[in-house]
């Protein structure tokens, strides 16, 4: 855990629909250090995954910028140098369309190899091996097979498998466990934290499962409607959340145990829907669903500040503030 | 209390290329009259398949080897199609996954709702009654489901709701039939978070204002945890161990069982991440016994060859596994 | 003592060897599947049938019918329009040349034509489709398609009509007819298909990553959408020869004395009622082929349809 290795500066992505203009991150500021897991969380609308697509290099920023080591890396993957795309990696939610079906594994993780450099076919050939084993995937089962063939929990250790390919230093993890079952997902969520650690990775994990972001992340962004209202350390977050959207968050998840529901935070109930992306509310953007709304709450929009001084946990939130 | 729906021994397959596959094995699970009934499984263990069966609405390559779906005493699989139909409009109504397929794209919500009650017990005799009666009936349906503005759901097309609107939608449709048993297929697991919380409550509240029988099939055991009083728990088509929602969560006793309850991941404490080795056996070729064998950490000599039968450990929860005897 | 590099190379190989092996499992693998589909209708596998019959028959005729000097210039009034008989299956003309055998070489001369026009024509089309799906909502996307749009919308009657009065009707003409009108269907097809598959995350992928664009539409892309192209195909295959047939009917095409289907319709249309074999067997020859292939291309698209459950 040392120094920064991503810095986001008020980044801003809107995209022009029919319907309007839909202002899916709206101002982030964040930072990761190098060799740690940044969570970011939140449901559809928050503008998480659009967060970890720009950072890859899918689109370029409405305005704001990335900064990666220290260079300014906002544009579109094409424009990057060579070695930072090799640098940067990706793992998208649903394997079964971010992997070619009808090309045998093999080639799909021997195109990455041959955009490194590559030639040798046995290079090739070994180097697979290996990236198969280490998500413990025996090469001979699956070196020529289709993803078609194949479960939802092997397509994504392939996916890991693929992105490892290049020797990156940060990978961006797409919802990745969102489309698989319990058991498979505890099996990918171990093999990551024993990749990262092998091979000194860092990670932006975006999910909207809470508690597996517990597990895997140091530090957690929350986010909603294209902002960030809370942000913290993992066991601080769960520990002491303070803005109601988180509160809102942990009451949704279903809980097994006694123990976990009592320390579940104050119970606030889930009311109102997801509100559009193309005109959000104004003032706080959760004050529609807030059941702690006051009318400073629809004036102005709170700013992210420090809770009890501690300036690693903030939280946007007028009734924290005062 | 009266047993409405009972499934014995049912075995069912499909045709595929490389053979006949052999999907459920023998399954067999009840529910009673006023119950509401959890089914556990990863994706892959044929529960979607179990469903289908119970409604007949298994695809054209499906093949049924045996056993009886009885409903109400009546066997759904040799019934005739004028019964099948008959349940399936008055007593038997089913959500499915993701609600964006499960509704037509091109019509308005108010069509497909009124398709759906022009065939249902709601109202007898649909000749004569207007198109205002049908809205009425429509309307109060949606707020049931606690839609807001119902009269504008109404006149949308499904891709102007939300995720959460439309599977709302998809409850009052399955509500419209559902009399007596409701069947769930995942209902929440493609919605957000603090979405699903909703959609399950309304779920819960319908169960209990009509009195209906669920069958709520699913992977997250959390959202079981919090809405059923039994639990049935599936792997590769076969039934390893049933009982009351909290033995099966704090008391599991089946390797399977105790392993899924471990990968939960959880708010307290450390994740075990108990992860199991190996993947799900192949359906065409099923190994004799157990099926779990290729991935039991506890295997003995008898599992590779003989089916472990239910053992009972309470009145109420038994498992099917060799380390219990059977 | 091997050195470790020697140990390492076979050590792959061996590897190489166990993958190799697992490479030829995988093919019966996948010709069982097609086969289990292509069979679900039994009609595919008569049109198949059928098919293979009628190319056997054509890459043979020189050895299977039963007079070929008949094909060319020949003429015996003596055994002019003779009925159906077992000397002559299918009758005589009114040269006296055999009908059977002139069917079996007409049959030949329909496939040459589209063993010409379809390899021209495929790949035309689908690489300009292929740019334009990719490139779609761009200037490349609008010149492209507009083209499609022009030649799509002339007849190939009429497109062999203006070539013929330009040069000699033949049998050549009548093929670079027929291709001119022929590539924009297999544009739209690839357009649509590649369009599709654009914004999966696969492809996305491919360009994150710094993939050519080249790679990516024609290595990533396209294997995706060879189902409707190549079921286009052989359906195609009956037409072309149903549209090449049509010229030559009305005279734009293959001249005679060339055995082809259509001049023979023509031909013997003089004839009837009373001649009838000379132009109701080319005709039903012409209809047995595109049926075949029909079916064929039925069973070809039930390949690419993916199971339901």
């Amino acid at each position: 855990m040392g120094n920064n290795i991503l810095m986001i500066l008020d980044l801003k992505k809107y995209f022009k629909t029919n319907y309007g203009l839909v202002r899916a991150v709206d101002g982030i500021t964040l930072s990761v250090n190098e060799g740690e897991t940044l969570g970011l969380v939140g449901e559809s609308g928050s503008g998480k995954s659009t967060t970890g697509h720009l950072v890859v290099g899918m689109y370029s920023p409405t305005s704001g910028s990335i900064i990666y080591k220290g260079k300014d890396i906002s544009f579109t993957s094409d424009k990057r140098p060579k070695d930072l795309r090799n640098e940067i990696q990706i793992v998208f939610q649903d394997p079964a369309s971010s992997l070619n079906p009808s090309k045998y594994v093999k080639d799909i993780i021997a195109s990455q190899l041959r955009l490194i450099g590559i030639k040798d076919r046995w290079e090739i050939e070994n180097r697979i091996s290996n990236l198969l084993d280490s998500v413990d995937l025996p090469p001979e089962s699956y070196m020529y097979r289709k993803p078609r063939d194949l479960g939802g929990g092997e397509l994504q250790a392939i996916a890991i498998a693929r992105a490892l390919s290049t020797n990156p230093k940060l990978i961006v993890l797409d919802e990745p466990t969102s489309a698989l079952d319990v058991i498979t997902q505890a099996k990918i969520v171990k093999l990551l934290k024993r990749v990262q650690e092998q091979m000194k990775l860092t990670y932006i994990f975006i999910t909207h499962d809470l508690a597996v972001a517990k597990h895997i992340s140091d530090r957690i962004a929350v986010m909603y409607l294209g902002k960030v209202v809370e942000m913290a350390d993992s066991e601080e977050l769960f520990k002491n959340p303070q803005h109601p959207y988180t509160m809102m968050l942990f009451s949704s998840i279903p809980v097994l145990s006694e123990e976990e529901r009592k320390i579940r935070p104050k119970k606030v109930r889930s009311i109102g829907e997801i509100p559009s992306a193309i005109s959000p509310p104004p003032g706080c953007r959760f004050h529609t669903r807030c059941p702690f709304v006051n009318e400073i709450c629809i004036d102005r929009e709170p700013v992210l500040s420090p809770v009890n001084g501690n300036s690693s946990h903030i939280v946007a939130c007028h009734l924290i503030s005062e | 209390m009266e047993r409405l729906l009972a499934v014995e021994n049912l075995s069912v397959g499909y045709r595929t290329y490389r053979g006949r596959s052999k999907v459920l094995d023998s399954v067999s699970f009840e529910v009673l009259r006023g119950e509401k009934v959890g089914i556990i499984g990863e994706t892959g263990c044929g529960k979607t398949t179990l469903l289908r069966s119970v409604l007949r609405i298994l695809p054209p390559n499906a093949l049924i080897y045996g056993g009886k779906v009885i409903f109400k005493g009546i066997d759904i699989l040799s019934s005739s199609h004028d019964n099948l139909n008959k349940l399936r409009r008055e007593s038997i109504g089913i959500i499915f996954q993701d609600p964006m397929s499960a509704l037509n794209p091109f019509l308005r919500v108010r069509d497909q709702l009124y398709d759906a009650i022009k065939y249902s017990k709601l109202i007898e005799g649909y000749k004569g009654k207007s198109k205002d009666y049908l809205r009425e009936l429509s309307i109060n349906l949606l707020k049931e489901v606690a839609l807001p503005d119902p009269q504008r759901v109404l006149d949308s097309y499904p891709f102007q709701l939300s995720g959460g609107m439309r599977q709302r939608v998809c409850i009052a449709l399955a509500l419209t039939r559902a009399n007596e048993l409701l069947l769930a297929d995942e209902p929440t697991t493609n919605l957000d978070v603090t979405i699903q919380e909703q959609v399950l409550n309304i779920i819960r509240n319908l169960v209990e204002e009509r009195k209906l029988s669920v069958i709520l099939v699913s992977h997250a055991l959390g959202m079981l945890s919090e809405f059923v009083d039994r639990i049935y728990v599936m792997y590769a088509g076969q039934m390893i161990e049933s009982g009351r929602a909290e033995e099966i969560f704090f008391d599991p006793k089946h390797p399977y069982t105790r392993a899924l309850v471990a990968s939960a991941p959880k708010l307290i404490g450390k994740w075990e991440a108990e992860a199991l080795f190996g993947r799900v056996p192949d359906y065409v070729n099923p190994p004799e016994g157990c099926r779990f064998q290729s991935r039991c950490p506890f295997i003995k000599e008898e599992c590779r060859v003989i089916k472990p039968s239910p053992q009972k450990i309470s009145e109420t929860h038994w498992v099917a596994c060799h380390i219990y005897g059977g | 003592m091997v050195s470790g590099a020697l140990e390492v190379k076979s050590m792959q190989e061996l590897r190489v060897e166990r993958l190799k092996v697992s490479r030829i499992e995988l093919w019966k693998d996948s010709i069982r599947k097609w086969w289990f589909r292509f069979s679900k209708s039994p009609l595919s596998v008569v049109g198949f049938a059928i098919s293979a019959t009628c190319v056997a028959l054509a890459i043979l005729a020189p050895i299977v019918a039963p007079y070929p000097e008949h094909a060319g210039w020949y003429i015996n009034l003596d055994e002019a329009l003779q009925p159906p008989s077992l000397k002559h299956p299918f009758g005589t003309d009114h040269y006296g040349r055999d009908v059977l055998s002139r069917v079996i070489f007409g049959m030949r001369y329909s496939f040459i034509l589209v063993a010409v026009v379809l390899p021209l024509v495929i790949p035309t089309g689908v690489i300009l489709g292929v740019l334009a799906g990719y490139f779609r909502g761009s200037l490349i996307d609008y010149v492209i398609m507009r083209l499609s749009d022009i030649f799509v919308s002339v007849p190939p009657l009429v497109m062999a009509l203006a070539i013929a009065s330009v040069m000699k009707p033949s049998m050549i003409n009548s093929m670079i007819a027929v291709s001119i009108t022929w590539w924009p269907w297999y544009a739209r097809l690839a357009y649509s298909a590649v369009s599709s598959q654009k914004n999966e995350y696969y492809v996305i992928y491919a360009e994150i990553t710094g993939m050519s664009k080249l790679r990516i539409m024609f290595r990533e892309i396209l294997p995706n959408c060879l189902g409707p192209i190549l079921t286009k195909a052989t359906l195609d295959v009956g037409w072309v020869i149903l549209v090449g047939a049509a010229l030559s009917f009305v005279g734009l095409g293959a001249q005679p004395p060339t055995p082809d289907l259509g001049t023979m319709v023509a031909e013997g249309s003089h004839l009837l009622p009373a001649s009838w074999w000379v132009t109701i067997f080319p005709a039903m020859t012409i209809s047995i082929i595109i049926l075949g292939f029909n079916l064929l291309g039925d069973g070809i698209k039930d390949i690419f349809t993916e199971e339901r459950y």
